[in-house]
């Protein structure tokens, strides 16, 4: 993880390209170029521009804490047991990111991972989990858990 | 924080395993719709049941993946635990040798001596009855399993073959088990009942006793016992397709008493159910038949026996042609309710005969019985009554006094119908099930106490039995009174006194209906015997109940020269309805009637002379009044019976006027057989329209020809 606030020498950054991205919360970063072009929607900006990467590119859907995290996984080359620290809204944040960067490898491996946690979860867990307004009348959802019995046996605790 | 957008749900859910999506389209309508598509689905189902994905349905995916899941986990899943415990069970035992020697052995399932752990072996313990020593001998065993609480009774074993009666001798028997229930019976169950007697000998005396009998399922295929759990399974789905029951045994004063059950199974939806008992006193050759049934509608399955002489009257039962009728459950209700009567006159011990057990059954059987069909039945005869009341206000009474008069009575009768009803319900009812629950929660062998629940049970079941059979009372005559007229075959004596019989069977009948039956006409002879005679029964549905009793009645016996030919007697009965307020307003040209004086073969010279004979021409129908004491008051009685008698003749040939009466259709007592009455060889009461057979001759004369009655109306009711 690397801030490189104020540090401006391009020169210097020569051998590892980077580029500057700006995060909601107004931080800038300097992000090596291999882990930029994972995300499609800079890195099409970059490509058809290809213009001086010292100007900030902003992305006001994500935060720097998020940034941080996702840096630090495409870097560890989708690490499980760094995953595993993440707190949930972690998890959330790096989903709602990594759609909106749109980095397909990222995206997977982090769907894969909130599925596996949901697995065998009640549905109050994936309610409170996604932060999701049940809209169902009481006797609608009794009758949809009816149509779906056979799932609600075993579950783990929430 | 907000919920995520769509886009990455999805992608989740294409992570998902079924299951969590599953849960998860439970979580909102947006969510619910969007993971049920069918594209989420698709490769769920493709990769979990592909052939179901080929399957050309209108279901959803996920519905279809629910379903393969679900009979995955079926057949996955290992059988359940029974539902049966060991504890359910009471296993019945028994050892008969051909002397009519009987030792016996009842032992609850939970009490019995597990001969390896887990395994489905048994053994039970027998009493200590002495046996005669012998070499070979015809031993006869069974072994029943009865469920707790009477719930059914399965013959587990039942065989007989040639077994040393000396100390330490084995006997092994063994019976195939009969398939579960779901298959058509054609292949066995490859388990089998295995029953295991061995003898030891009577310390310091003659003879043998059974040491003890074990019992057990063995499993065909690896000739192995079953395990316990497996054991209970097997009788939890093999129903009780066949079983005879000795249940329990009881001896007084050295008697030794017997209740012999039959069960028969359930076959699919229909229900084929009935229960015998037979009560035979070593002592007396006389038994007592009792029948409980639900609804015979399909073929008896073939029925096994214990006894020869279960066996004879059983077969004779399964030959009967009604067995087959659907809707025979009233009549063998009132056939148990008779007969119970019966053997409560005879005797007082019948508590102790019929065995407690079955005996609380038995009134269980009858609280329901009112329970479930006393309030729907009070239920409709309230509407009715009050549909009445409201016939009688709208109505103007003056207008029409016969009409009026007609609904008046209709009126009477139903608050009577109600009152009887009301009055069994709330009184009688809530005294029986108090006491029956006295009787659980003390769970004394009380037998003060049970004679009382059963009395009160079986009146119960009497106003119920008199109820149903009056519903079934719907033909256009059978509200009317009746002249019943008996007539003895002319050859011979014994017609004469044959014929007296039956006039005294229908006047007891109807003094225990509490109705007095009126000797109007009646011709003896000098050494006793009549040739013939009319009861007149001046009560409400006295024709509906009699009127099956017409044709004739033979009277079987043996010869009284000592000669082994059987003798028939036989009488004709026949009934005439008898309307009381409005006379049939019938009327007959009077240039058809022969009106005679005929001489009567009576002892009395006056009845003579005012003895009235009309024959009406046209149909050749003749009838004769000579009770009256003048000779008007004969012919009027005389008419009025012609009348009746025509208007039945045309409602039997269905015809709409007396004048199409077809002369060589009329009714003729003589060619029509009712019942037989056999005294010897055995006793026995055949009636030949119903095929129903009472064994207790005496019993009928006696006036119980009730069961007999109601069998005849309901079959036609039926028909």
């Amino acid at each position: 993880m690397q801030k490189t606030e104020g540090e401006e020498s391009k020169a210097e950054n020569e051998e590892v390209k980077q580029v500057t991205l700006m995060t909601s919360d107004g931080v800038k970063m300097k992000v090596e170029i291999s882990i930029v072009y994972e995300m499609e929607i800079v890195r099409s900006f970059i490509e058809v521009n290809d213009a001086d990467h010292s100007v900030p590119f902003p992305l006001p859907n994500v935060s720097s804490h998020t940034l941080d995290l996702i840096i630090e996984l495409v870097k560890n080359e989708y690490d499980d047991e760094f995953m595993k620290t993440f707190s949930h809204d972690e998890l959330k944040e790096v989903l709602v990111a990594a759609n909106y960067l749109n980095m397909k490898t990222l995206l997977d491996f982090i769907a894969t991972a909130i599925a596996n946690l949901l697995e065998k979860k009640s549905v109050e867990f994936i309610r409170n989990f996604f932060n999701i307004v049940n809209d169902f009348t009481p006797e609608e959802e009794a009758e949809i858990r009816k149509t779906n019995e056979w799932v609600f046996q075993d579950l783990d605790e929430d | 924080m907000s919920p995520p957008p769509w886009e990455a749900l999805n992608l989740v859910a294409t992570c998902l395993d079924p299951k969590t999506l599953a849960i998860a389209s439970c979580v909102s309508k947006s969510w619910f719709s969007s993971l049920s598509s069918d594209h989420i689905w698709k490769p769920i189902l493709a990769t979990h049941f592909p052939s179901l994905t080929t399957l050309p349905s209108a279901v959803t995916h996920r519905r279809l993946f629910a379903m393969g899941y679900a009979a995955a986990a079926l057949r996955s899943k290992g059988p359940p635990k029974p539902t049966l415990s060991l504890g359910d069970l009471v296993f019945a035992v028994s050892v008969s040798t051909s002397d009519g020697d009987v030792v016996s052995g009842v032992r609850p399932g939970d009490g019995l001596r597990m001969e390896a752990a887990g395994v489905f072996r048994f053994g039970v313990g027998c009493d200590d009855a002495v046996l005669r020593e012998v070499e070979e001998k015809k031993v006869r065993v069974t072994w029943n399993v009865v469920l707790r609480g009477w719930g059914g009774v399965f013959t587990m074993v039942e065989r007989e073959r040639e077994m040393g009666l000396v100390g330490g001798s084995e006997g092994w028997f063994w019976q195939e088990l009969p398939p579960a229930g779901c298959c058509s019976g054609a292949v066995g169950s490859a388990m089998v009942g295995d029953l295991k007697v061995g003898m030891c000998e009577v310390k310091g005396g003659n003879g043998v006793r059974v040491d003890e009998v074990s019992v057990g399922i063995l499993s065909v295929v690896d000739w192995r016992y079953v395990s316990v759990e497996d054991g209970l399974r097997i009788r939890q789905h093999v129903k009780p397709r066949f079983g005879v029951l000795i249940s329990f045994r009881t001896e007084i004063n050295t008697k030794r008493w017997w209740e012999l059950s039959n069960i028969e199974h359930s076959l699919h939806q229909k229900k084929a159910f009935f229960t015998f008992s037979y009560f035979v006193p070593s002592s007396s050759s006389t038994f007592h038949l009792m029948v409980m049934a639900t609804m015979v509608s399909e073929p008896a399955c073939p029925t096994r026996t214990v006894h020869d002489v279960a066996s004879s009257v059983s077969s004779k039962w399964h030959s009967s042609p009604w067995k087959k009728k659907p809707h025979a459950r009233l009549l063998q209700c009132s056939l148990r309710i008779r007969a119970c009567n019966n053997s409560m006159a005879n005797n007082k011990d019948i508590y102790k005969q019929v065995g407690l057990f079955s005996l609380k059954k038995k009134i269980e059987d009858a609280v329901l019985r009112a329970e479930t069909f006393a309030s729907t039945a009070l239920e409709m005869e309230q509407a009715t009554w009050i549909k009445q009341e409201e016939m009688v206000r709208d109505f103007d009474m003056w207008d029409d006094p016969a009409k009026s008069n007609d609904v008046l009575v209709k009126l009477a009768n139903s608050a009577k119908v109600v009152d009887s009803l009301k009055d069994m319900k709330y009184k009688v009812m809530v005294e029986e099930a108090k006491l029956i629950n006295q009787l659980a929660e003390i769970n004394a062998i009380d037998c003060g106490l049970y004679k009382q629940a059963y009395e009160a049970s079986l009146a119960v079941s009497e106003i119920l039995d008199q109820y149903e059979i009056s519903k079934l009372l719907k033909g256009p005559f059978d509200l009317a009174g009746a002249c019943l007229v008996i007539k003895a075959s002319p050859n011979g004596t014994h017609p004469k006194l044959w014929a007296e019989q039956l006039l005294n069977m229908y006047l007891r009948w109807s003094k225990r209906q509490g109705y007095e039956g009126r000797i109007v006409d009646n011709c003896p002879i000098k050494n006793g015997g009549i040739n013939s005679a009319t009861i007149e029964f001046e009560f409400g549905c006295a024709y509906g109940y009699l009127s099956g009793e017409k044709g004739v009645h033979h009277l079987i016996r043996g010869s009284s020269n000592e000669s082994s030919q059987l003798e028939v007697s036989s009488a004709t009965v026949d009934v005439i309805p008898m309307f009381f307020e409005n006379s049939c307003d019938l009327e007959i040209d009077s240039e058809d009637l022969i009106i005679s004086s005929p001489s009567i073969q009576g002892e009395n010279k006056r009845q003579t002379d005012l003895s009235v004979c009309i024959q009406h021409v046209p149909t050749g129908i003749s009838v004769q009044s000579s009770g009256e004491r003048s000779y008007f008051a004969n012919k009027m009685k005389a008419l009025n019976r012609l009348k009746a008698k025509l208007l039945v003749t045309a409602r039997e040939q269905d015809v709409a006027s007396i004048k199409s009466i077809q002369k060589d259709k009329i009714f003729n007592p003589w060619q029509e057989e009712t019942r037989r009455y056999v005294s010897h060889p055995y006793k026995l009461v055949h009636d030949v329209k119903t095929g129903i057979e009472v064994p207790d001759l005496n019993y009928v004369l006696e006036g119980s020809i009730g069961t007999l009655i109601a069998a005849h109306i309901n079959s036609r009711a039926m028909s």
